[in-house]
């Protein structure tokens, strides 16, 4: 199965000023090699404001994501902040989750996509392997982390 | 046989992983159990169509809704899990 997670969508210790900045800057790459279409980050960051995807993991993560038809071809790209970004809480927008890793989820189909979406869901409950995710210095780390996963 | 609706802002990925997840808990816990996914903005109308025993959700709802409502986050984050999969089971048992 060809995976969704590639190195050159991984983005290691990033600065960014918000959290709409933060799912932008996931977005680039994904724009500049194809995956999505333009108008997906406008939709994503509008998503993300009216259902916020905040967890309050032991490292907080997000998981932004916005509707099938942006996506042109599947993938995740994933962002590891140097700074603490605040993303709203998923299903409690009132509430502030301190967010340091993004999943931005470019997903079409998620059934035949359940494998990895649930592979996120056990590493995001895994305190271990979040602090290896953050803590990484390369993107090949956080690859090859992940795919043992797979 | 027993009907979860799952809400998620789209429909297309925490939902999804929601779903499965209560699924399998229903199977291992003897319950018949079928999962609807229903975008946020379609819950409403997708619970005056099928009166679900439950609905599990990771996104707020709007609507007077009166069918237990569970938060979903559990299953996602780990947070809080058994004490979400006890209720759940409790509803779907009764």
């Amino acid at each position: 199965m060809d995976s969704l997670i590639h190195e050159n969508l991984i983005q290691i210790n990033c600065l960014v000023n918000d959290q709409f900045d933060a799912i932008a800057l996931a977005a680039k790459p994904l724009l500049r090699q194809g995956y999505i279409t333009e108008d997906f980050i406008e939709a994503a960051i509008e998503r993300e404001r009216t259902f916020p995807t905040g967890l309050p993991t032991k490292i907080g993560v997000a998981l932004p994501h916005t509707e099938a038809k942006y996506v042109l071809r599947e993938s995740i790209s994933i962002v590891t902040l140097k700074n603490t970004i605040v993303f709203a809480g998923m299903g409690n927008p009132k509430e502030s989750v301190p967010v340091q890793i993004v999943f931005l989820l470019a997903i079409k189909d998620p059934e035949k996509q359940l494998g990895i979406l649930q592979t996120i869901v056990t590493i995001i409950q895994n305190e271990k392997v979040l602090h290896k995710i953050k803590d990484a210095k390369e993107s090949k780390t956080i690859y090859n982390l992940i795919n043992t996963f797979l | 046989m027993k009907l979860v609706l799952v809400a998620c802002g789209t429909a297309l990925a925490t939902s999804t992983v929601v779903a499965r997840k209560i699924e399998q808990i229903a199977q291992e816990n003897g319950i018949e159990c079928k999962t609807v996914q229903a975008r946020a903005v379609d819950t409403f109308s997708k619970y005056q169509e099928l009166h679900p025993d439950a609905i599990v959700c990771t996104c707020q709802l709007e609507g007077e809704i009166d069918a237990p409502i569970i938060n979903g986050r559990a299953f996602l984050t780990g947070i809080n899990l058994q004490s979400t999969i006890d209720q759940l089971i409790g509803i779907l048992k009764k």
